[in-house]
């Protein structure tokens, strides 16, 4: 018995096998040769040269890594609430209708779509002179029009709204499902004791999501500290710096200025950042996530 | 049962560090190899120039820029090369441009630069110096390539520390591109005209810039003129017009100094009164070219790269002038220019130096140029004029002498960060005039300063 409990081990382990090795050799093996890499001044071309804690100081002495956070934190600002509060709305909306399927893969069709397909569709909409937002500004409100993308101003919250628009389908299925996963019951006993839909949803819709909010959030927070993708193919981080967003300083540091010990050090940086905040709600969960048990 | 388990996770942890050491042992070699380039490049030159003639069938690859017209040439001079030399056969690898210099610094970075490649101005000096790049005098000496057929202004641009690194691909100078027709409606004399008579000036220039940015008809918006600051090209020449230069002779930043400055000026005060449009105003993938086909813009700033999307247009006459004249007194122009490099680790550097000899010589120039750059040749210039494409084609040749090439300044080549950080700041310093955000007396300062800092800590 005792054997072949050994053996049903051992062949577990044998079969997570590939998936530990792939994890290894493509996640922890370059994490840890990041960590270390930024301890280096190295522009791939020359042999590189240890410079102890000088990269790390480099990121907060320097102004462009202070610019590319607040212009991340800019984007979160606007990223995270209008993602939540419009996939749980958009949840709630379609929980209880009719055709519940074909609106949520509506809903659902932009997460599928690739990152340059919305990103190369969004440069046409938000163009200046051509984009189809300024045209209605300027045929229905008559107004001059908006630089979306051109405006030191405008142009982070321009591609948050259209970050947005591209992954909100993903968090309303979330939600969806944690909605489906409450017991009606709770609902029927709330009428019966004379409680409005909105009291009901603040009472217990909320508070039993709250789990689905909690995984939710962090791969949001997570998700909006990576964004990327659109930022290079739209702006490549401009008009000068105005879009240089966290992960694309890393990107402009590595590949294009090629200083791999400063690029590594603002990945390090930014990992530790994301693994505090995922800590706090992680900690934090007792005072606002309830699981239904 | 927990101790067992744990014994188990041990071996497969260790089996999986086995394989990780495994794994970075192979890579170390091959980075020990790629840091021992230029040695492996001696030799294997000395070894390649002894076996003249490759007994035995070898493969070469050739990476360039992407371009459907130009890929399918290229191709066609490989298999051209090929028929002159049966044991010699070139991969050609068409690469975006968007990332091309990006791309090419990751291999040389692996140790595994294609045989054979284009480089551009940003990087070349920068490869020579870090040892990834054989020499290739022995193209010149071995009689493969006639040295003489090239001007001397572009060799020099294939020389680092007096050694030569690359023979020259082409090169390019940037004009502005004007709209014939809508001069004439706008009641506008044209930018020729004005040069005929000595009066393509910045003032003239900006009159018509402005009349033209001023035109109406049933809600078309017209564009008086179009240029990009995203980079260099867009801007350089400006500043060689008015007598500035963006360095010293020390390399030393010099975009606050009185000539230089005053050109960023004029370009910025042109884009504040919206006289002046930015490339950047345009949504991503549609290019000056395809603006300027619209029939909307009066004037725009490129290189002779852009005739390949205008050489079969016919809608309006259009024609090229150099940057007019400044206060100065001088006209401008811009200089981009590209060669063709072996890689030191290249293990066939004698097969490579036939094809680059054979695609860098007149025969294959001559199909190559077509419509999208400058030969390096003195013997092709005619192909610019012979295509009869603009009317006064042969400007593009002319104003190299009044043209500042990137490479004047390898202070900025050799830190890829200054560049960067000069693309940036500079784009900023014309969007902000839009937005009446930035002040060039003040971000000339600055960017001087932030330009010292890096270079200081190259």
């Amino acid at each position: 018995m005792k054997r072949k409990g050994n053996f049903d081990n051992i062949s577990g382990y044998l079969f997570i096998m590939p998936q530990l090795v792939g994890i290894f050799i493509f996640s922890v093996l370059p994490l840890v040769a990041a960590v270390g890499l930024s301890f280096f001044k190295w522009d791939l071309l020359d042999v590189p040269q240890f410079v102890g804690l000088k990269n790390y100081i480099t990121q907060f002495t320097q102004p462009d890594f202070g610019n590319s956070m607040l212009n991340t934190l800019k984007y979160i600002v606007v990223y995270i609430p209008l993602n939540l509060i419009l996939s749980l709305g958009i949840a709630a909306l379609l929980n209880n209708i009719a055709f519940k399927t074909f609106y949520r893969t509506i809903f659902f069709l932009p997460v599928v779509t690739s990152s340059v397909a919305v990103s190369m569709i969004w440069l046409w909409i938000y163009s200046d002179d051509f984009g189809i937002l300024n045209l209605i500004i300027r045929l229905v409100f008559h107004g001059k029009g908006i630089g979306w993308l051109t405006s030191t101003t405008w142009v982070v919250p321009s591609i948050a709204i259209m970050s947005v628009w591209w992954s909100v389908g993903y968090n309303m299925v979330l939600f969806m499902a944690g909605l489906q996963g409450i017991s009606r019951s709770y609902y029927e006993s709330a009428e019966l004791d004379g409680a409005n839909a909105l009291s009901q949803f603040w009472h217990i819709t909320l508070p039993l999501l709250s789990p689905t909010t909690l995984f939710i959030s962090i791969v949001t927070i997570i998700s909006s500290f990576q964004v990327f993708d659109q930022i290079f193919i739209m702006t490549d981080g401009g008009p000068g710096k105005a879009s240089e967003v966290i992960v694309k300083y890393i990107y402009t540091q590595g590949f294009q200025n090629f200083k791999m010990g400063d690029s590594t050090a603002a990945a390090v940086i930014l990992f530790s950042i994301i693994m505090v905040l995922t800590i706090i709600q992680f900690k934090t969960q007792d005072r606002w996530v309830h699981y239904d048990n | 049962m927990v101790c067992k388990n744990f014994k188990i996770i041990s071996i497969v942890v260790i089996l999986m560090f086995a394989f990780s050491v495994l794994a970075v042992g192979c890579g170390s070699s091959q980075t020990a190899a790629a840091n021992n380039s230029s040695t492996v490049g001696q030799a294997s030159s000395e070894t390649a120039t002894a076996d003249k003639a490759p007994a035995q069938k070898v493969k070469i690859s050739y990476s360039h820029w992407q371009d459907n017209e130009t890929s399918k040439i290229i191709k066609q001079k490989a298999l051209d090369f090929t028929a002159k030399n049966p044991n010699i056969e070139v991969d050609t690898i068409a690469i975006p441009s968007s990332n091309y210099m990006d791309k090419m610094k990751a291999l040389a970075a692996s140790g595994e630069l294609y045989d054979t490649f284009d480089c551009g101005d940003d990087t070349f000096v920068n490869f020579a110096k870090k040892g990834y790049l054989a020499e290739v005098s022995n193209v010149y000496t071995s009689g493969l390539l006639d040295k003489s057929i090239f001007k001397d202004t572009i060799l020099k641009y294939n020389e680092v520390n007096g050694k030569t690194y690359a023979v020259p691909q082409t090169h390019n100078t940037m004009v502005v591109y004007y709209n014939a027709d809508l001069f004439k409606k706008a009641g506008l004399p044209t930018p020729q005209e004005l040069m005929d008579k000595d009066r393509w000036t910045w003032d003239n220039f900006l009159t018509s810039a402005k009349k033209l940015s001023a035109m109406q008809e049933s809600g078309k918006k017209y564009y008086g003129f179009v240029f990009d600051p995203g980079w260099w090209g867009g801007y350089f020449g400006w500043m060689a017009s008015n007598g500035g230069a963006p360095f010293d002779a020390n390399g030393n930043p010099t975009f606050s100094s009185k000539e230089t400055k005053q050109a960023i000026q004029f370009l910025y005060d042109g884009v504040k009164d919206g006289t002046f449009t930015l490339a950047q105003m345009l949504p991503k993938g549609v290019g000056l070219e395809q603006l300027f086909k619209t029939g909307t813009v009066g004037m725009f700033y490129s290189g002779r790269w852009s005739l390949q999307m205008l050489k079969d247009f016919k809608d309006f006459e259009f024609d090229i002038v150099p940057i007019p004249k400044s206060p100065a007194g001088k006209y401008g122009a811009t200089v981009p220019w590209a060669n063709i490099c072996i890689s030191a680790k290249s293990k066939n550097i004698d097969a490579a130096e036939k094809w680059i000899a054979f695609f860098a010589g007149d025969g294959s120039m001559k199909d190559f140029v077509g419509y999208q750059g400058l030969p390096a040749s003195k013997n092709l210039d005619h192909l610019i004029t012979d295509v009869g494409i603009p009317k006064h084609a042969q400007t593009y040749v002319d104003v190299i002498q009044y043209a500042v090439a990137n490479a004047t300044y390898p202070v900025m080549l050799e830190s890829p960060e200054a560049a960067t950080e000069l693309s940036k700041k500079m784009q900023d310093i014309f969007v902000g005039a839009k937005e009446g955000r930035t002040n060039v007396d003040k971000d000339t300062a600055q960017l001087d300063e932030s330009l010292k800092k890096i270079l200081a800590n190259k």
